[in-house]
């Protein structure tokens, strides 16, 4: 079958140019051979019904899709932007929080440094009374089973809570350090996870 | 013809004939807007960075940052010297608008006084800077109230302040900054690039007329904290031995006093103090300089196991090998003489020592020559700065054989005619005490990093200057100087000590060895190391001027019972357990 031709015309003095508008069943096939356009009498087992998309029904399709895909893509933008938003007033929040830890840090580590001066500590024992024991004094051998009451009782025996606290002054700078200077942590404490 | 072109072409842009107009149109657009397009390329590239600095400068303004500097710990990683956060507070006198006010309010949080808040006024109504101090690196609590006030043209910005949190314990080495956290003395000058790290910048937008808008601030470069240091000083050693020096120049009523607590192995420095009496309240306290290794003096006494123990490395004496000392000779026109009068005996190398003879050295050095004396002072380490290399370290003065001058040639032998720092000296007697090999002096035993790693240091450097022979023998001798010598207030209980003492006499203005009242001027030391069947600590104590008139003036007893006394904490502290055989006094 062949679909009915359209003529257009050009505005000048050229020859008229023709397109064909073709459909899926326009031609048929003989045999082994080339397909050829139907002519004659040969007539299709069943009519096939077919018509002509309007092009402006097409474009109005593409334009639908289109406003939905910039929809979409402007919704996820916002989405994301507004993810992006959260994730960095979280950033913020924690970036303020470990300077303020770091600055509370400081100033602990001063109050702790000062307090175990020997200068200090010095001027604590005399004023408590004490006085060096000028080299003649004997030491008492402690029973172990004694003191591990006495830990208990205390509580004071070390704990994995604890462990931050029973680090030496430098190893707990150093790890505090490794955390402000964007390095690996690696806990000195051994056996126990960062 | 020319007439038809010429009504065509007029007709071609006829009324009612746009086509041509509208292409010409569009080409004028086109050339337009890739002008525009160039333009803009052009802005954006080559000229874009040059352009978008200077549109930044006008509504930014960049402060640096300081980094954070290093703290300096003990060899327990005490800290000894740090910063700590802090605040300065600065005005901009061009955006004050009431002086009086805003000076009135910074008095009173700041606790001016009435002249300061005067000038601070003075200073704002002139107006002629942008910049001003009020306070600095005070304490942030009382920045972060004035920050409160919001005042217009106050600025308070986080600088840190250095502090020493042992108050003045170590500050002979430590030295000091500035107000900028410069390292201008000591350790602090020393390691200064490696303390001070790389400062970072901040940058802030500014509403025209200057002010900062909040909330714009960012860092353009972050900060990168400066190394750390770990030395190699105990404190409580530190502490203990400025103490004791600070108790025995405050006993004798003398100058000052240098003390040097070194690991024998390895030359750590564990304790270096310096204490001196002011010379306008007469208090005596720790030096802000560190006097052990920039004055340099003459060693006295203590000169004298060098001597032996190059006489006897060289084979040029025996240890059965005896002299005669009288106890005054005349040497090169100088009538020379021991410290007491005494018949004429016969003494070997060992009695020599014990006894501290002036006399008998010199003949040993006879022995040995003054060439090859002069070659073992140096392999001893004596004339030249230390491995410390300690902002202002003296050489000490060692001349050259030739270079000495009349009897200059045999007092040497004796430790008079020369110079040496305490650390000199402490380790020309360490070298005695390590088997006869020098270990250079150290006082960073480690770094620490950015992220916080440590690097130790390179171990101090060796070298052999005796054998090991020649030294134990030594090292007997001078047990003997500890035992029943010159030394005896140096004993301790239960561990043998090895020392000689020394009273060296200290050159004056005046050219002589008197000062103007014709008295002698003195300058006492000890130095030992125990335990002496194996040898962990060598310490050296000297005292500066101890008066002359009384006994304490000599090594004997202005030293060596500061020797004693500071032993037992050095063995507490650094553990030292009594050898499992001990010789003592009685079995050596």
């Amino acid at each position: 079958v062949t679909a009915p031709l359209r003529t257009s015309t050009n505005a000048g003095a050229g020859p008229a140019r023709t397109r064909a508008v073709t459909t899926r069943a326009h031609a048929v096939r003989t045999g082994d051979g080339p397909v050829s356009p139907a002519v004659g009498n040969v007539r299709p087992a069943r009519a096939v019904q077919l018509r002509i998309v309007p092009r402006r029904r097409r474009a109005a399709g593409f334009a639908v899709f289109l406003s939905v895909l910039v929809a979409a893509v402007m919704l996820g933008t916002a989405v994301l932007h507004t993810q992006l938003a959260e994730r960095q007033l979280e950033i913020d929040r924690v970036e303020r929080a470990v300077d303020e830890a770091q600055q509370r840090f400081d100033v602990l580590r001063r109050q702790r440094a000062e307090l175990r001066a020997p200068t200090h500590l010095a001027a604590e024992a005399s004023r408590l009374g004490m006085v060096p024991s000028g080299g003649d004094g004997d030491f008492v051998a402690v029973d172990a089973w004694t003191m591990a009451q006495a830990i208990a009782a205390s509580g004071s025996a070390p704990t994995p809570d604890d462990a931050l606290r029973a680090l030496e002054p430098l190893d707990q700078y150093r790890l505090v350090k490794q955390v402000d200077g964007a390095g690996a942590v690696e806990s000195p404490i051994a056996g126990n996870d960062p | 013809v020319a007439a038809r072109r010429s009504t065509s072409r007029a007709a071609r842009f006829a009324a009612g004939s746009p086509r041509r107009r509208l292409i010409a149109v569009l080409v004028a657009l086109v050339v337009f807007l890739v002008a525009v397009l160039a333009r803009v390329g052009a802005l954006q590239t080559s000229q874009g960075e040059t352009l978008r600095a200077a549109g930044a400068r006008q509504w930014t303004r960049t402060r640096e940052i300081q980094a954070t500097r290093g703290t300096i710990f003990d060899r327990n990683g005490e800290e000894l010297a740090m910063s700590v956060p802090a605040s300065t507070v600065t005005i901009n006198p061009k955006l004050i608008e009431d002086p009086a006010a805003t000076a009135a309010t910074l008095q009173s949080v700041l606790g001016l006084t009435d002249e300061r808040r005067a000038e601070l006024e003075q200073v704002m109504a002139a107006k002629d800077r942008g910049f001003y101090y009020v306070a600095r690196q005070i304490d942030d609590a009382i920045g972060e109230q004035i920050d409160a006030l919001d005042l217009v043209g106050v600025d308070v910005v986080a600088e840190d302040r250095r502090i020493l949190p042992g108050g003045i314990t170590g500050r002979s080495v430590m030295g000091q900054t500035d107000i900028d956290g410069v390292g201008t003395a000591g350790i602090e000058l020393q390691y200064d690039d490696l303390l001070t790290g790389t400062g970072g910048e901040e940058t802030r937008e500014v509403a025209p007329g200057g002010r900062s808008i909040p909330g714009t601030e960012s860092v353009a470069r972050a900060p990168v904290p400066g190394d750390d240091l770990i030395l190699t000083i105990d404190r409580s050693i530190q502490f203990a031995t400025e103490q004791a020096l600070i108790d025995q120049v405050n006993a004798l009523g003398a100058r000052g006093a240098n003390g040097i607590v070194m690991d024998t192995k390895t030359g750590e420095i564990l304790a270096m103090a310096s204490v001196r009496r002011s010379s306008d309240t007469g208090v005596v306290e720790v030096a802000s300089g560190n006097y052990a290794v920039v004055d340099a003096d003459e060693p006295g006494s203590v000169a004298k196991v060098v001597t032996v123990a190059a006489s006897l490395n060289e084979g040029a004496i025996t240890p059965e090998m005896t002299f005669e000392v009288p106890w005054r000779k005349k040497w090169y026109d100088d009538l020379l003489a021991d410290a007491e009068q005494h018949p004429t005996e016969w003494w070997n190398a060992e009695e020599i020592l014990v006894r501290s003879s002036n006399i008998g050295v010199m003949e040993i050095q006879q022995m040995i020559g003054r060439e090859k004396h002069w070659e073992y002072m140096r392999a001893f380490g004596l004339g030249e700065k230390s491995a410390l290399d300690f902002p202002g370290e003296s050489t000490g003065i060692v001349k050259d054989p030739d270079d000495l001058w009349g009897s200059e040639r045999v007092t040497v032998a004796y430790g008079q005619g020369f110079a040496s720092t305490s650390i000199q000296l402490a380790s020309a007697i360490n070298t005695i005490a390590n088997d006869g090999t020098y270990v250079a002096p150290k006082l960073v035993a480690a770094t620490v990093g950015p992220a916080g790693e440590i690097t130790q240091t390179a171990p101090s450097a060796t070298h052999e200057v005796i054998s090991a022979e020649t030294a134990q023998l030594v090292q007997s001798y001078m047990v003997q100087v500890v035992c029943r010598g010159t030394a005896e207030n140096a004993q301790i209980d239960q561990f043998t000590v090895a020392g000689k003492t020394g009273t060296g006499y200290k050159p004056q203005a005046n050219g002589t060895y008197f000062d103007d009242q014709g008295r002698r001027v003195y300058f006492s030391s000890f130095v030992g190391f125990f335990p002496a069947e194996d040898p962990q600590v060598t310490l050296l104590i000297s005292v500066d001027e101890p008066p002359a008139e009384t006994n304490g003036r000599f090594g004997s007893q202005a030293a060596a019972p500061v020797f004693a006394k500071l032993a037992p904490t050095i063995i507490h502290e650094q553990n030292i357990q009594p050898p499992a055989i001990t010789h003592g006094c009685d079995g050596g």
